[in-house]
């Protein structure tokens, strides 16, 4: 049977069944200490391998007691050396020692075992070596012994020398387990039909093992298939943007030019070109955000005309609001309000009917911000300049356009808008959730609207919010939860085109419908 | 929008034939009005804001009835005559030159109706008298009243009364000051050198508009049966058609209306007026705007019942009167309106509109979907973020000078105090509010800025531009640096680079480049940032114009 090498090796080392110490067994099986010891837990689980375990109290030399061999004396020696000549100056004694403490303790020892004597002479204190001190000087049993410690023999426990380099802090006591290993009858065995095998298994393929040809000695360390990985997260657009283009896709398809306008606007295209009178609740900072700073309105024709419509309704067949237009209200500046003011603009410049075109873009709205209400947000907006365009027409459009997204039980209510007459509020039975919503506010322009531009034929027009439409997407309940910063980059890393769909419709979901090319 | 609240109960009082509360729901949703809380008892419909005379029980009850066929027409209105005079001195002429008023007699007044004459005068005025500022109406008790009354304007001393729930006499200054009302309104007297007052023939004044009655004049209560009218203010047709509508509502209150001789210098008016507007609809037009094929006498019936009187019809043409106080009615397309919502919307058959054109995106829209695809294809997250932020964030929070930006004006959200000029200090938004979230950060966004250009007509000019944000353990500029490349490579163009010092960024580690005719800059972000705002990792940021 295979074996691993480690193992082999030290069995080998143990085949003439006498007992072997751990370290001599790693020596001779060339292995660290600390290998063979991981290796016997595996033979021990095996029964191949049996051992005793010693605990052997031993001593080791610290610091200071490597120091004292290092400068091959204990302190004490070196004092008597000193004055083995003559007597010296207690002072001049203690410069000898680097460490204070080290002299002291010197000092207290030949003191004590009366190896020197004091003398005072003036004020001067002496200090001289006696006939006991110069015996000692040569031979201090307490140094032998420190330095069979440090060769690493055994000695005497118990013996006052040791006691004493104890005490002194020249050794320390250590514990050491010492291990007998002993092969089995079960490992002789296993030893004669054992085939050693490389020690290393692959954790990784590496190209230097591919091209040496060294991955044929070894074996690959299995993985555990059911343990789990780190998440990993591929790119991904944005979901409202998924969103964006599912509705870009559809108004193409219906033959939609896309347009665009800034982002800053003048009240006059935002509001008065669109007849909305210039005290009206919706221009106020209420709802507007007012920029400083004048626009420059730059067709002058157009601002009579505009202004014309307002007071008395100009050439439109309208009575007008009836009250003076003041050009200064309408050269104030801000963020556009609605996705109308893109509408207005594109509708300003030559146009050759027909023409369909549809903005998706930012507006503003200067609002507390709370679970259901943004600052910011995104809007459709769609209209058709053709020759018949009717009321019916509209109902038309805003059905195929709710069709498309897979909503196919709609009805029509009246509403009102400033610029749009007659208004139509359009609502969706969502299966989902079982309700009816409202998504599209629609209507055919007012003529106040379109005469200063211009335009003889009823112009249609359509628009919804992106960020509600998302949230019925999504199944979100606030709107802070798919726009903005504070949106979850989780919901944005692990978000599923598939999911975006309305359940409980019988009809195929808005992905299955892309790939099968069905006409639902 | 307004919100009218009443109960089924008190619309009944005024229908012809009681409705269930099902069928007041229907009406309502073909009507173009919203039923929004069905409960019997506490009844809300929300009305449109072009409909100042359905604010009320008696008002919208009024359409209802004519609109279900119980009545037709204009609803009608009796003035009776009386010898009633408010003369309109030339003093107040500068400060609130029209008055309109009228004398109710005979009514029931109960606690319910009194409700709704509060009600309705709060609505009126917060909607169509643009709070108080285009009219202000006064209510009083007939029975104090001298007549002749005068409107004079005086100096804001000379003005002294006890105003309604005070105690004491204030002059017309000190009711700006102390009065409740005085003080919510105060902008609307406050700068004038004279202030109006209308008082008795016994020099009693009745009141100050457009602030307050005086006490004297007193409150109207239950037990009052005739009370006087009046709707003072700048603008002649509001005001009129205001002091109509009240007229109509104290008629369907069961009172008698008696006209008021209003006195101007140059002539005398009798007021209500109840004078009506008169339009010539083409039958054409109520087609083509419907898509409908009606007949001329099919029309009659559905104008006859959203409150039009029909005086000449013929198959081509239809005359058409509706009272003053419907302002709405500008262009004969506005009876069309009406005509389809009487018609039922629900009748109206959808029909594709057959207009041959091609669709299609605009050109730098598909650039940005061809740099978000690269980006999408590296690994990256695309998060959006906001376009208003403040100055704290967008400029000192990355160590950036202030550099030329659009400021915002005034703000209801605190904290907003500017458009941004650069994408990612608000990008980097996106990084803090996840920032518990798994390591690496792989974001980028597309967005606009909004950077100053006296070249336009706003003098301003909105930019799309790329920002990309790398942050992880490791993350440095060769990475991002090879992001770049890949993006130049899918544009089509070759990237040059130069070292530049840009504050905020790591010196050394950051460079301005070129890729084609667009310019952008990336770097390492400085530590001194990412610590204060308590990133633990290296951040790069890249950032390019996109147009």
């Amino acid at each position: 049977m295979q074996l691993d090498a480690a193992l082999y090796g030290i069995l080998q080392v143990l085949h003439d069944q006498k007992p072997h110490a751990l370290e001599a067994v790693a020596q001779k099986a060339k292995l660290s200490p600390d290998a063979v010891r991981r290796s016997l837990t595996e033979l021990e689980q095996h029964a191949w391998v049996s051992v005793q375990r010693e605990k052997n109290d031993s001593f080791i030399l610290t610091k200071t007691g490597q120091q004292a061999i290092q400068e091959k004396g204990l302190p004490e020696m070196k004092l008597l050396e000193l004055l083995h000549a003559q007597p010296l100056e207690l002072q001049k004694i203690q410069s000898h020692f680097s460490n204070p403490q080290t002299f002291s303790v010197a000092f207290g020892l030949a003191k004590k075992s009366n190896w020197v004597s004091i003398q005072k002479k003036e004020d001067k204190t002496l200090l001289e070596i006696t006939p006991l001190g110069k015996k000692a000087a040569t031979n201090s049993p307490t140094f032998h012994v420190l330095q069979a410690i440090a060769r690493e023999e055994e000695v005497e426990q118990n013996a006052p020398t040791v006691i004493e380099l104890k005490a002194r802090g020249l050794i320390e006591s250590k514990t050491r387990t010492e291990e007998l290993m002993t092969i089995t009858p079960k490992g002789l065995e296993i030893l004669k039909t054992a085939i050693p095998i490389s020690q290393t298994k692959i954790a990784q393929l590496t190209p230097e093992l591919i091209v040496s040809g060294k991955w044929k000695d070894a074996a690959f360390k299995p993985y555990d298939v059911h343990l789990p990985v780190e998440e990993t997260f591929p790119g991904r657009l944005h979901p409202l943007t998924h969103t964006m283009r599912d509705i870009r896709r559809i108004m193409v398809e219906m033959g939609f030019y896309e347009m665009s306008s800034p982002l800053v606007e003048s009240a006059f295209w935002n509001m008065d070109v669109m007849f909305i009178p210039q005290d009206h609740p919706a221009r106020e900072i209420q709802d507007t955000f007012y920029l400083p700073g004048k626009a420059v309105l730059e067709d002058a024709e157009l601002v009579k005309r505009v202004k014309a419509t307002h007071e008395h309704g100009g050439k439109s067949g309208s009575k007008g609001h009836g009250y003076e237009w003041n050009p200064a209200v309408g050269m104030q500046l801000l963020l556009r309000t609605h996705g109308s003011a893109t509408t207005y603009r594109t509708m300003s410049l030559p146009q050759k009917m027909p023409v369909k075109r549809f903005s998706i873009g930012r507006v503003f709205r200067n609002e507390a911000i709370d679970a259901t209400h943004l600052a910011e947000f995104h809007q459709v907006d769609g209209y058709i300049l053709a020759e018949g365009m009717s009321l019916r027409h509209l109902m038309g459009i805003v059905q195929e356009f709710y069709a498309k997204l897979g909503l196919k039980e709609i009805k029509f209510k009246p509403t009102y808008n400033p610029y749009t007459e007659p208004s139509m509020e359009a609502y969706a039975y969502n299966p989902k959730l079982k309700k009816w919503v409202e998504l599209i506010n629609s209507g055919v322009f007012r003529p106040e609207t379109l005469k200063p531009l211009g335009i003889n034929v009823p112009v249609i027009s359509w628009g919804l919010g992106v960020e509600r439409l998302a949230m019925l997407l999504h199944d979100k309940k606030t709107t802070k939860e798919v726009m903005g910063p504070e949106v979850d980059l989780d919901f944005i890393r692990t978000y599923n085109e598939t999911t975006h769909t309305w359940e409980g419709n019988e009809k195929l979901s808005v992905l299955e419908k892309k790939l099968s090319g069905r006409d639902v | 929008m307004v919100m009218l609240e009443t109960s089924l109960q008190n619309i009944n009082g005024y229908m012809k034939k009681p409705l269930t509360i099902t069928k007041l729901e229907e009406t309502l949703y073909q009507m173009g009005l919203e039923l929004e809380d069905a409960n019997p008892a506490e009844t809300k419909i929300d009305i449109t804001a072009e409909r100042a005379d359905l604010v009320s029980t008696p008002g919208l009850a009024r359409a209802l009835n004519a609109f279900l066929g119980y009545t037709k027409g204009v609803p009608s209105l009796e003035k009776k005559k009386s010898d009633y005079k408010v003369i309109l001195e030339k003093s107040v002429q500068p400060v609130r030159p029209y008055t309109a008023a009228f004398v109710v007699k005979n009514v029931r007044l109960d606690e319910e109706k009194l409700k709704e004459i509060i009600w309705v005068q709060e609505k009126l005025h917060a909607t169509f008298a643009r709070d108080r500022k285009k009219a202000s109406i006064g209510i009083y008790p007939l029975s104090v009243i001298h007549w002749p009354i005068s409107f004079k304007g005086m100096k804001p001393h000379e003005i002294k009364f006890q105003p309604l729930e005070m105690q004491t006499t204030l002059t017309g200054k000190e009711i700006l000051e102390q009065h409740p009302k005085g003080k919510k309104y105060a902008h609307l007297l406050k700068d004038l050198p004279i202030y109006p007052v209308f008082m008795d023939a016994k020099n009693n004044v009745l009141s100050m508009p457009p602030i307050i009655n005086s006490h004297t004049a007193g409150k109207v209560t239950e037990k009052d049966r005739e009370l006087f009218v009046e709707v003072s203010g700048h603008y002649w047709p509001t005001q009129s058609a205001i002091c109509d509508i009240l007229a109509l509502l104290f008629s369907d209150m069961g009172g008698e209306i008696y006209e008021v001789h209003v006195e101007f210098p140059e002539r005398t008016i009798s007021t209500p007026e109840l004078h009506m507007h008169e339009h010539v609809l083409e039958v054409e037009l109520v087609n083509q705007t419907l898509g409908t094929n009606l007949q001329a006498d099919k029309i009659v019936p559905l104008l006859e019942s959203m409150m039009y009187n029909v005086t000449k019809v013929n198959p081509k043409q239809i005359t058409v009167q509706h009272p003053l106080f419907r302002a709405d009615v500008l262009h004969p397309l506005d009876l069309v309106d009406d005509i389809a919502r009487a018609y039922n919307y629900a009748n109206l058959k959808p029909v594709a509109p057959e207009v041959y054109t091609v669709g299609g995106i605009l050109p730098q829209t598909q650039f940005e979907d061809d740099v978000k695809s690269c980006l999408v294809g590296l690994g990256f997250q695309e998060v959006i973020t906001w376009v208003l932020t403040s100055h704290e964030h967008h400029f000192a929070a990355f160590n950036r000078e202030e550099s030329e930006h659009v400021k915002l004006g005034m703000v209801k959200e605190q904290g907003l105090t500017m458009c941004r000029n650069m994408l990612y200090p608000e990008t980097m938004r996106a990084l803090l509010a996840n920032r518990s979230k798994r390591l690496p950060f792989k974001l980028f966004e597309v967005g606009h800025v909004i950077v100053v250009d006296a070249k336009t007509d706003t003098g301003t000019r909105t930019r799309s531009k790329l920002c990309v944000v790398l942050a992880h353990a490791t993350s440095s500029f060769t990475e991002m640096k090879a992001i770049a490349e890949a993006i130049a490579r899918q544009i089509g163009v070759q990237a040059t680079y130069s070292t530049e010092k840009l504050p905020g960024f790591i010196e050394g580690r950051t460079a301005k480049m070129q890729v084609g005719k667009l310019g952008g800059f990336m770097g390492e972000m400085h530590p001194e940032i990412l610590q204060r705002l308590g990133i633990q990792v290296p951040v790069t940021i890249l950032e390019m114009d996109l147009e």
